[in-house]
């Protein structure tokens, strides 16, 4: 099929809500079987026709409403896969000298300057949000989902990691033994700098196993 | 075939029979498989074999692969070895179920 048409498919099945190309993949391959189907067929069909006669056969408009929130849904799984799996690279050598150049610097800090905690604390929540803006602005012209996808659960860790517990504990951090406020600030140190790589590494996967997105 | 509900609870043991019989497929080859083996009984809202592929694929019982043809990047999908063993019980179970049925509507008469 020429490539006109493949991006014709594209941009209709961008236009019907299946917008990045990680999500797009297979369809695009899918409706260009089906329209060549249908006019091998019927060769007086024109493309166009044969596009929405696939889509008519696909289920319509449902039948998109349905593959993209299953396909969202598995894109969110290997989200936090992602997540989860460049924190635990910290427990392994070389990163294991962050996570101890980490924990002596707020060793350090917490030791001198307990009683403003909780400067140190909006520190960290401001670093999440600097993060988060770069990444968007990194992703703007990304047209994948997963990358896209890695900064949005940064929200929802900003809000597991450092407000739910500061919410539910409600305790100034000048009360807390120092060593769980150290801990607790060198594990969002971590969370943070593994939020700056998920989107990288995110493009990194999803280009591997789509290598012609420019 | 006009009620799907029927179809939909042996979905993936349908396409687990066709991955065994033909190795490496397609979706959009697989939903014509079904067609053309039902001699059109079956039709399948198309949207509906790729969530059930990838819940496959999910479970480890699909491997896919990626590859480029003519301007465009097709997906195959093929058995794992748990897929292959899962593709025996399923249909095993489904053969069970189907007797069973059978026997249900037409009962022996003594």
């Amino acid at each position: 099929m020429e490539a006109e048409k493949i991006e014709a498919i594209k941009s209709y099945l961008s236009n019907n809500g299946v917008k990045y190309y990680d999500i797009q993949a297979e369809l695009i391959d899918h409706f260009a079987t089906a329209v060549e189907n249908v006019q091998r067929i019927n060769p007086k069909i024109g493309f166009q026709e044969s596009l929405l006669v696939s889509h008519r056969e696909f289920g319509g408009k449902e039948g998109f409403r349905k593959y993209v929130l299953e396909a969202e849904f598995n894109v969110t799984k290997k989200t936090w896969l992602l997540v989860g799996k460049t924190l635990l690279q910290f427990l392994k050598w070389p990163y294991l000298m962050v996570v101890g150049l980490l924990t002596l610097f707020w060793t350090i800090i917490i030791d001198q300057w307990q009683a403003k905690a909780e400067w140190f604390f909006v520190g960290i929540v401001f670093s999440f949000l600097i993060v988060m803006l770069i990444n968007n602005i990194k992703l703007q012209k990304i047209d994948m989902f997963l990358p896209r996808k890695t900064n949005k659960a940064l929200g929802w860790v900003l809000y597991f990691v450092a407000f739910i517990p500061g919410f539910i504990a409600r305790t100034p951090f000048e009360s807390i033994t120092p060593i769980y406020t150290t801990a607790y600030f060198t594990f969002l140190s971590l969370v943070c700098i593994s939020f700056y790589q998920v989107p990288k590494l995110a493009i990194k996967e999803t280009r591997k196993i789509y290598p012609q997105i420019a | 075939m006009k009620d799907n509900s029927l179809l939909k609870g042996a979905l993936s043991t349908l396409v687990l029979k066709l991955l065994a019989d033909n190795g490496q497929m397609y979706g959009y080859e697989i939903i014509q498989k079904i067609k053309e083996a039902s001699a059109d009984q079956m039709k399948i809202t198309e949207g509906a074999l790729y969530p059930a592929l990838h819940k496959l694929e999910q479970n480890g019982l699909l491997i896919a692969e990626h590859r480029p043809v003519s301007g465009r990047v097709r997906k195959y999908y093929s058995l794992s070895a748990k897929g292959k063993k899962a593709s025996e019980d399923k249909l095993a179970q489904l053969k069970e179920f189907l007797s069973s049925v059978q026997m249900i509507i037409t009962p022996k008469t003594v």
